[in-house]
């Protein structure tokens, strides 16, 4: 409890309601990115909607191996960090250390992944945009209309979760050094547990974006 | 000022920049909107120049196209939209429901440099790379295809976006966890409701304009070809993604300044405002269909013609709770004891200045009537009606019944009136005219309407009689300027109640509240407008009023 | 302070896990069967189930304030609003339309109209009338700038079968500066595709020559 007694602000009148209001704070904050993210599916949506049988063909050209690969690392981050969650309940500080370690591990996986995903297509001219001038065997087919938006679209969406990915990766950094330098207890832990959310939600949105992009 | 009070904690620039005091910060907005909004009224005043007489006068059609894409921006993105949150919601939620501060006070302090960091960047591209002509709203392929000023501007709508969403979310959680003891839900202060039903559309609508400039940016510097039909794109797909904001905007606009009506009513009518849970239940009704009916911009632009027919009807639903709001201030009034001080004044004009705002709204949601007034005067006379007539004029009320206890000073109360009598006059010259002028048939956006005179003779003095209101509004607010500055450095002092007011920032703190806004956490046992419980409270400051 | 927080068990967690790899599983498995319409569907439910699993379990939503639970709810209801209303456009336009004499009628019935009495060979349409009729609102002969560009000339600036692409489908070449789609959603109004016929069209190329 003194440790927790330490962490609360004048401006609060209980722990509890510190925590309360912190958590609340993220989940708003979790609702802004699905709003923000739901404007990429609208574009997906109408795009897909309208040429389907280009969308079902371009999405061809990704591979679903690495994206179904990429899926289940994250999903595996997803368990570590909420398992790490259950240790700093407990108090169990070096487990707590060693899961986001493992975390930080599979996030570095997915984004080596991504990279050479998206080396792989830039090297035969599959750039967002005007830049769209796909060359080479098996990729000269897809020079056809809508498929420059087919590729925006999952350039943009993919781009804009790996920088959330990014800045997950640099949270996890960040909890690490504070827990190992013996910040948090079994008192004490809103930033792992708000870390933790805003993580689980970058994992549902990547949820969604692999049968999207890769499978349909 | 004395000790204790939020102004002489401490002093210098640096503890102003860095503060995290809920009430400092809504000066630090107040500063800062103040500058915009002479910016935009300067541009407001130069387009209303150039349209004295047809033919050009004073600007080219470039130029004229640059002045009032500035004035649109400027007063969208950076006065209406942040003001009464900003500026009155800092200041005042947090001690109305009885807290110390916000949830997230270096937050709210972010919130404000962000805001600053979109409006450099506005300000950067306008002066280093280039002028903008699309209009406020940045229609593709307008924008697609416009200088890369763009890009700037896109990104400090993108910028400035952030700061609206986190002023949003800590007002969320303030007003859900931060809550005084006995401060129960139907206990808050109407204008807390207001400031609570928008913040949640500013949490839930303002990522989308977000995503929106990213496209935007992205399709002029890449061409993704989502929203330029040269590439394939759907131009009216962009105007689906800018109204899902921008629609729900004019609400974050206005919501604001109905609450402050609504507590304005109740003070200055000494009585219980009438139809409390409706006016509150209606702010939050307000909130959610303005999400419903984003496509009554778009009846003529080739959306489906179903589309047109749904957006159409949830536009009219709006009206519900609007009128409900009207009537209940009506009602405050009727029996009430009316006490005609300025914030009153502003009260009663934005009642019928914002009634004839809402109605034209109307107007232009039936599909039929639209086709003919789309793009015409009409419909700028509407918008500025509310938000002009709406929630600016309710800022300005918000600010003079507040004054007393930002500053601890009391204004010249003559001078109050005539300035409003002013800004009343000069609004309904300027815009009034304007409803007649696109009824009958002017297009907006022309700086040269010669090719009118043919069939509109009438249209070059209604012109000049709009721009001479202008004027008059303009020397309104210039003369709110000065009393305002003159009640800084020499006004009265004020009590702690100067209007008898019945909520907690009256009755809870001195002429100026505290750093930490009270001694002792208030014990809350009565409602916002319970004047008939209150009689302690406001009795003994009556004589020093 | 930390009583008031639910610990979840590993076990817990570790059955979430496993059926969210299940899960994934299962739809790259069952996207690369063809199913047919109900592939989106499928996939699309797989991925829902999975985002609810982590939210009401990795996310703690079961054990938290309800408060939190409503904030997504609203998060996610806005986003569907967004999706449906925007697809009641793109989807639909066009479906609704306006017929003669102002009456809106249900495509539905449009299309039984139709097929009742089918749609007699346009006849034959003087240039000058096709003009007046379709083109003039947009397109100048004197060199006026409208909506569109001025036909003066046109016949030195392109071929005859380049016209003919521009006026049947008038979005594969967009002169810079001009607004695309436009020009085929005007003349689809107001029926020029079903009621001009080729011969017509043809004889307003030559008739622009000559302008
Ligand atoms: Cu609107």
């Amino acid at each position: 409890m003194s440790q927790a007694a330490g962490t609360l602000k004048h401006y609060f009148v209980t722990s509890e309601q510190q925590f309360d209001a912190a958590k609340m704070g993220m989940w708003l904050f979790l609702v802004t990115e699905i709003l923000l993210f739901s404007g990429m599916f609208v574009a997906y949506a109408v795009y897909r909607a309208w040429h389907p049988e280009v969308f079902a063909h371009a999405s061809e050209l990704l591979d679903w191996r690495l994206g179904g690969l990429n899926t289940l690392v994250l999903l595996a981050s997803s368990f570590t960090v909420a398992l790490s969650i259950h240790f700093v309940q407990k108090g169990q500080n070096r487990k707590v250390v060693v899961l986001l370690l493992i975390t930080l591990l599979c996030v570095a996986i997915f984004m080596v992944i991504k990279y050479f995903e998206y080396t792989g297509k830039f090297a035969h001219g599959i750039f967002p945009g005007a830049g769209y001038a796909p060359h080479g065997e098996a990729y000269a087919e897809y020079d056809i209309p809508f498929a420059p938006q087919f590729f925006s679209i999952y350039f943009i969406m993919t781009g804009i979760h790996g920088v959330h990915v990014l800045v997950g990766m640099g949270l996890f950094v960040w909890l690490v050094t504070r827990v190992v330098r013996g910040h948090f207890s079994s008192a004490w832990y809103t930033p792992v547990e708000l870390t933790g959310l805003y993580w689980h939600l970058v994992d549902i949105i990547w949820i969604f974006l692999f049968p999207l992009l890769y499978l349909i | 000022m004395h000790e204790g009070s939020y102004l002489g904690a401490s002093r210098g620039l640096k503890s102003w920049l860095l503060t995290t005091d809920h009430k400092r910060i809504g000066i630090l907005y107040a500063v800062a909107i103040a500058a915009f909004f002479l910016l935009g009224g300067i541009l407001a005043i130069l387009v209303r120049t150039e349209l004295t007489a047809p033919g050009e006068t004073v600007f080219g059609q470039d130029q004229y196209n640059q002045l009032f894409t500035l004035h649109g921006v400027v007063m969208v993105f950076l006065v209406i939209i942040p003001g009464i949150p900003g500026i009155l919601g800092n200041f005042v939620l947090p001690i109305q429901i009885g807290a110390k501060d916000v949830a997230f006070p270096r937050l709210n302090l972010a919130s404000w440099y962000i805001f600053m960091a979109g409006a450099v960047l506005a300000v950067l591209g306008w002066l280093l790379v280039g002028k903008v002509d699309t209009g406020w709203t940045f229609y593709t392929p307008y924008s697609s295809g416009a200088s890369n000023a763009v890009l700037w501007l896109t990104s400090a709508v993108f910028v400035a976006g952030f700061a609206s969403i986190f002023t949003g979310l800590n007002f969320i959680v303030t007003v859900h966890k931060m809550r005084a003891p006995g401060m129960t839900w139907n206990r808050l202060p109407l204008f807390v409701w207001a400031i609570y039903a928008t913040a949640i559309v500013q949490v839930l609508a303002t990522p989308v304009i977000g995503i929106t400039m990213v496209l935007l940016f992205l399709e002029k510097l890449l061409q993704i070809g989502i929203f330029d039909p040269a590439l394939g794109g759907d131009p009216v797909l962009f105007q689906h993604f800018f109204w899902f904001y921008s629609h729900p905007a004019v609400y974050i606009m206005i919501l604001p300044a109905m609450g402050i009506i609504s507590d304005l009513m109740g003070t200055f009518s000494r009585q219980q405002v009438s139809g409390y849970t409706f006016i509150a239940l209606s702010s939050v009704a307000i909130a959610f269909l303005g999400f419903l009916v984003w496509g009554h911009h778009m009846f003529v632009a080739g959306q489906s013609a179903l589309s047109s027919i749904i957006f159409s009807m949830l536009t009219f639903l709006i009206g519900i709770p609007t009128g409900i709001k009207v009537f209940n201030w009506v009602a405050t009034m009727y029996k009430g004891s009316v006490w005609l001080q300025t914030p009153m004044l502003y009260a009663l004009m934005f009642l019928f200045l914002f009634t004839i705002g809402g109605l034209t709204g109307i107007m232009v949601g039936v599909l039929a009537v639209d086709v003919h007034l789309h793009d015409t005067y009409f419909v700028v006379a509407h918008f500025h009606y509310v938000m002009m007539g709406g929630a600016l004029i309710g800022l300005i009320g918000g600010l003079h019944y507040w004054w007393p206890k930002i500053t601890g000073r009391l204004y010249n109360e003559t001078a109050g009136r005539i300035a409003a009598v002013l800004v009343f006059i000069g609004f309904n010259l300027t815009f009034f005219t304007q409803f007649i002028l696109g009824s009958r048939g002017m297009p907006r956006r022309y700086h040269d309407y010669s090719a009118l005179m043919d069939v509109m003779p009438e249209a070059a003095m209604l012109n000049l009689a709009s721009s001479l209101g202008s004027y008059i509004l303009a020397a309104g607010l210039v003369m709110i300027l000065v009393y305002a500055l003159h009640s800084l450095f020499r006004g009265k002092l004020a009590s702690a109640n100067p209007w008898g007011a019945c909520t907690l920032e009256w009755t809870h703190t001195g002429p100026v509240p505290d750093a930490h806004n009270f001694h002792e956490t208030p014990l809350v046992t009565r409602g916002p407008y319970d004047f008939h419980l209150a009689d302690d409270v406001f009795g003994s400051d009556e004589e020093d009023s | 302070m930390a009583q008031g927080h639910h610990i979840i068990p590993i076990r817990t967690l570790a059955v979430v896990f496993a059926v969210l790899v299940a899960l994934t599983i299962i739809t790259v498995i069952t996207a690369r069967i063809e199913l047919g319409v109900a592939n989106v569907p499928l996939a699309l439910a797989i991925a829902g189930s999975k985002a609810l699993l982590v939210a009401i379990v990795f996310m703690a939503l079961k054990y938290d304030n309800q408060v939190n639970v409503l904030v997504l709810s609203l998060g996610v209801l806005f986003a569907v609003v967004f999706l449906s209303l925007t697809l009641a456009d793109t989807e639909l336009r066009g479906v609704l339309g306006i017929t003669d004499a102002g009456t809106t009628v249900i495509a539905v019935e449009a299309e039984e109209v139709l097929q009742e009495e089918p749609v007699p060979v346009a006849a034959y349409q003087a240039p000058e009338e096709v003009y007046q009729r379709y083109c003039i609102t947009c397109h100048s002969l004197d060199g006026t700038v409208g909506v569109g560009p001025s036909l003066t000339g046109l016949t030195d600036r392109q071929p005859p079968d380049s016209i003919l692409q521009s006026i049947m489908d008038p979005d594969v070449i967009v002169v810079s500066g001009y607004t695309g789609l436009v020009m085929q959603a005007t003349l689809n109004g107001l029926g020029f595709y079903t009621n001009v016929s080729d011969a017509s069209v043809d004889s307003l190329i030559a008739w622009l020559g000559d302008q």
